[in-house]
């Protein structure tokens, strides 16, 4: 029904609770995304502890199709098939006012991690290129989705850090393809919930003077007049859709005998909201 | 801290089956699945669909725990057809 970057609803009719329910939590909990996972720390001289400053890289959400990467388990190495790495290096010189780190100021490696492993072997040196943590056979930017989009993540300006004067962090983080149900930074929504249709039914003929107080009393303006012709005027339904169910309309003496409010027992109205909608669309398609 | 690994709520250990079933004793035509590594999101719809068969005189699902992953799903039959 409705569409935009941000947030969907649509509805389903003819189907029972249990699927729509299964559809909600099928969408909270088992849809692939991909989030910060690793984070490798070489400097951090900033009043935001390590452990936090991870925490909270880990739950920025990431432009990108996880659809085109593959699980990593514990014994896989880390390859550009399984792992994309950013890079966030801030540094606030002395004298200079206090930073805010945003998210924008984590950069993309296609080329894999550029820190080096200690190896105790003197021997592997020089000649071949130094061990890193991750193990790229080739650049991701070759591949064809990469070459247009560059990985970034989606809102370049969340927060991630405050730097005052003198400080540092240089760190590198690895993001890999998870679900919701492990941790809740692989979730794709922000959150989704359902509802069901309401109906409103006018149980007698409301006319005139009645109708128009009807009409002013509801928040959102379900109900409409109209003219039936001498003068007379009825009051109709409407926009089932948009009442909120807040009974404002059955308030007062006799209202209830003449407005009864219930829902339709197999029409539901799903609403996602989403940090990463295009995912969520394409992987339901 | 004795809460089990968050994989654990997908992933089927070595060893055990995904699903197993045992006869009911007591009552005839009924029987219990256990499936191993689930939980609401698929027993609520079994239940709803083993509802809508005719044959089927009693469906019902249950998590004996919410920290073990498995979901037992009792049903039985008016008769063995």
């Amino acid at each position: 029904v409705r569409l935009n970057e941000d947030d969907m609803e649509f509805d389903m009719i003819g189907i029972d609770a249990a699927i729509a329910n299964s559809f909600r939590r099928i969408l909270i909990a088992e849809l692939p995304t991909m989030a910060i996972e690793k984070v490798l720390i070489a400097n951090n001289t900033s009043i935001i502890q390590d452990e936090v400053l991870a925490h909270r890289l880990g739950l920025v959400p990431i432009r990108v199709d996880p659809r085109l990467f593959d699980y990593l388990s514990e014994n896989d190495q880390p390859n550009e098939k399984n792992t994309v790495v950013f890079k966030l290096h801030v540094q606030c010189k002395r004298g200079s006012p206090r930073i805010t780190v945003k998210s924008d100021a984590l950069k993309w490696l296609p080329n894999g991690s550029e820190l080096v492993k200690e190896t105790r072997n003197a021997t592997s040196d020089s000649s071949s290129k130094p061990e890193t943590y991750t193990y790229f056979g080739c650049s991701q930017e070759t591949i064809p989705e990469f070459v247009k989009n560059p990985i970034i993540p989606k809102y370049p300006d969340i927060i991630v850090a405050k730097l005052g004067p003198g400080q540092e962090i240089e760190l590198e983080a690895h993001a890999v393809k998870g679900i919701g149900k492990t941790h809740a930074k692989w979730s794709p929504v922000a959150t989704a919930w359902y509802r069901m249709l309401p109906e409103v039914v006018l149980l007698e003929d409301i006319e005139d003077d009645l109708a128009e107080e009807l009409k002013s009393k509801c928040p959102v303006n379900v109900f409409d007049i109209e003219d039936l012709g001498k003068g007379r005027r009825r009051a109709t339904v409407a926009r089932p859709r948009a009442c909120t169910l807040c009974r404002e309309c059955i308030r007062g003496d006799d209202w209830e005998k003449r407005v009864a409010l219930r829902r339709v027992k197999d029409h539901f109205i799903l609403k996602i909201l989403e940090d990463k909608c295009e995912r969520v669309i394409t992987e339901l398609s | 801290m004795n809460a089990p690994d968050r994989y654990e709520r997908f992933v089927v250990p070595e060893g055990t089956k995904k699903v197993s079933y045992e006869r009911d004793t007591k009552i005839i035509n009924a029987a219990t699945f256990t499936i191993e590594r689930e939980d609401h999101t698929i027993g609520n719809i079994l239940r709803m669909q083993l509802h809508r068969d005719e044959n089927v005189l009693f469906a019902g699902y249950k998590l004996p725990h919410p920290l073990q992953y498995k979901i037992l799903v009792r049903v039985s039959l008016f008769f063995v057809g």
